[in-house]
């Protein structure tokens, strides 16, 4: 199986996204996962990305599936849980 | 002078792209990274900061001939208020060349010091918001030199001071307020909208939630396609096209069709509003390159240092703590926004702001998360549809004093707090 693919996405894809980006890829480090690629985008330009999943604040949830149909979109609550960010990226792994 | 040394004074240095390039050389060398890593990343960082002036430079051009119309037409200055297009306008002229070097070494000094400072004091926020860090420095690195005409090292020091006031002292002021939203979570908002969100709560507090009479936003039913708007691209593209179209029809076919030129007067103003996003775009993906290069190493060294900080970060970090807020408080600033114009131009104000995007969705979001946990959501339509009301005033009293022509500032702070004062600090030592 391919390594893990993320693409992290907020409005302007420069700020909070990505500040994410950096805790999702601590999250998978301790997961154990080290072969991986995170990637920031903004809405404008996020589409056919074909990542293992978009992950997003719950707020953009339903615009960045109704962009990308049929991929995996993951919202995330609190970007500094830990135990979510986690939880969030388990089922894309291949562990 | 030594011509080489006139080179690397007068022109290397006064060169943003060199300037930003050569911090993220410095960073990557004391990480001991790789020469390849270096090279890449030092090169991303000054091209990413050439295209973020191509953007900014875009977004002027956009806006300038429709506020020359309406100068033209009704002889009152027009403003936009939005912050990319102030940092346009400043890079673009206004800012002396010998002034504008110092745009990066103040923005990595400022970042730096908030660290020194968590470090060493009780008071541990590490401000991380990248792109906004970067339009403060421009803006507050302007206001200072403006207001006190001071150039040179002193400059640099008296903004330094002034940014660290706002992202590591102001921050952590704010974290009474981002802990009615997000619980312990070590977060606080790393914005320019701290005072204004600040203001917005104070009104929103007059009113007492209430299950029953007074809800959360939360219980309301919005219609879901309002969320398009979290799209910079699309946002930008309906409010701008709708609202230069709007302006077209009010200036007319004579003063508009003497820029347009040949282009049809109404799709000319439409166009230029598309031509915002365009701008926008682009500026965007500058500042994404030299930000992916700058923050993750900062945010590595900030964690190494000050462990367990507290991160001030971008608003949308806070919306998804109360989506439906975020809706409410967009169409309530929204609304206060375009009203607050109407009273500018109603009262023949010799200056005219009008609304963008910026404000509008992002301030009226972020604004509204807080709003509703402290005054339900009446205190949400409440507190945004005050400070909506309030920013083109203070914005148009802003651009007044500070000579912007296209462009200003985005959020109340600058109107509300800052252009105060540095009115002030104006008045006391003459200016530039």
């Amino acid at each position: 199986m391919s390594s893990p693919y993320f693409v992290v996405v907020c409005t302007f894809g420069a700020g909070s996204s990505l500040m994410l980006r950096l805790n999702v890829e601590a999250a998978l480090k301790e997961l154990g996962c080290n072969d991986f690629k995170v990637e920031v985008s903004d809405m404008g330009s996020c589409k056919n990305k074909n990542p293992s999943a978009y992950l997003c604040s719950t707020v953009l949830l339903s615009n960045l599936e109704s962009q990308n149909p049929g991929a995996p979109v993951v919202g995330i609550k609190d970007f500094y849980n830990k135990q979510s960010l986690q939880d969030a990226v388990k089922p894309f792994l291949s562990l | 002078m030594n011509p080489a040394l006139d080179v690397i004074i007068n022109q290397i240095l006064r060169q943003p792209a060199i300037v930003m390039g050569f911090v993220i050389l410095i960073g990557n060398v004391a990480l001991k990274n790789s020469v390849r890593d270096t090279l890449v990343a030092t090169i991303k960082a000054m091209v990413g900061m050439l295209i973020l002036a191509v953007g900014s430079s875009t977004l002027v051009g956009a806006s300038r001939p429709l506020m020359q119309s309406i100068f033209d037409r009704f002889g009152v200055t027009g403003v936009i208020i939005d912050p990319w297009t102030m940092v346009g306008e400043i890079e673009g002229g206004i800012l002396p060349s010998e002034v504008m070097g110092l745009i990066g070494v103040a923005m990595t000094l400022g970042l730096l010091l908030c660290v020194v400072l968590a470090r060493i004091t009780p008071i541990k926020t590490i401000y991380l918001t990248g792109h906004k860090a970067y339009a403060d420095t421009v803006t507050m690195l302007f206001l200072v030199w403006f207001s006190t005409g001071t150039t040179g090292a002193p400059l640099l020091i008296v903004t330094v001071g002034f940014l660290l006031v706002y992202w590591w002292l102001a921050t952590w002021m704010f974290r009474p307020i981002s802990r009615t939203v997000v619980g312990d979570a070590p977060i606080t908002v790393g914005h320019n909208l701290l005072f204004g969100t600040f203001l917005a709560t104070l009104l929103a507090r007059l009113f007492k939630p209430d299950p029953k009479k007074n809800p959360s936003c939360e219980e309301l039913k919005l219609p879901g396609f309002l969320s398009v708007f979290s799209d910079a691209v699309i946002g930008y593209s309906i409010i701008m096209g709708l609202m230069f179209f709007a302006i077209a029809v009010i200036v007319g076919p004579t003063y508009m069709g003497a820029l347009s030129g040949a282009q049809n007067f109404l799709l000319f103003g439409f166009m230029q509003g598309l031509q915002v996003a365009v701008g926008m775009t682009i500026l965007l993906m500058g500042v994404r390159m030299f930000l992916a290069e700058l923050m993750p190493a900062f945010k590595g060294i900030a964690d190494k240092i000050v462990p367990g900080a507290t991160a001030a970060i971008d608003t949308p970090a806070f919306w998804s703590y109360a989506p439906t807020a975020t809706l409410v408080g967009f169409l309530s600033t929204s609304v206060g926004m375009f009203i607050g114009t109407g009273l500018l131009i109603a009262f023949n104000s010799p200056v005219v702001a009008f609304p963008s995007i910026i404000p509008m969705f992002f301030g009226g979001s972020t604004m509204g998360v807080f709003c509703n946990a402290k005054g339900g959501w009446k205190g949400t339509v409440f507190g945004c549809f005050i400070l909506g009301l309030i920013l083109p005033l203070v914005s148009a009293y802003f651009a007044s004093w500070v000579g912007t022509s296209v462009g200003i500032q985005g959020h109340t702070d600058w109107g509300a707090l800052w252009s105060p004062i540095f009115r002030v600090l104006r008045f006391i030592t003459g200016g530039a």
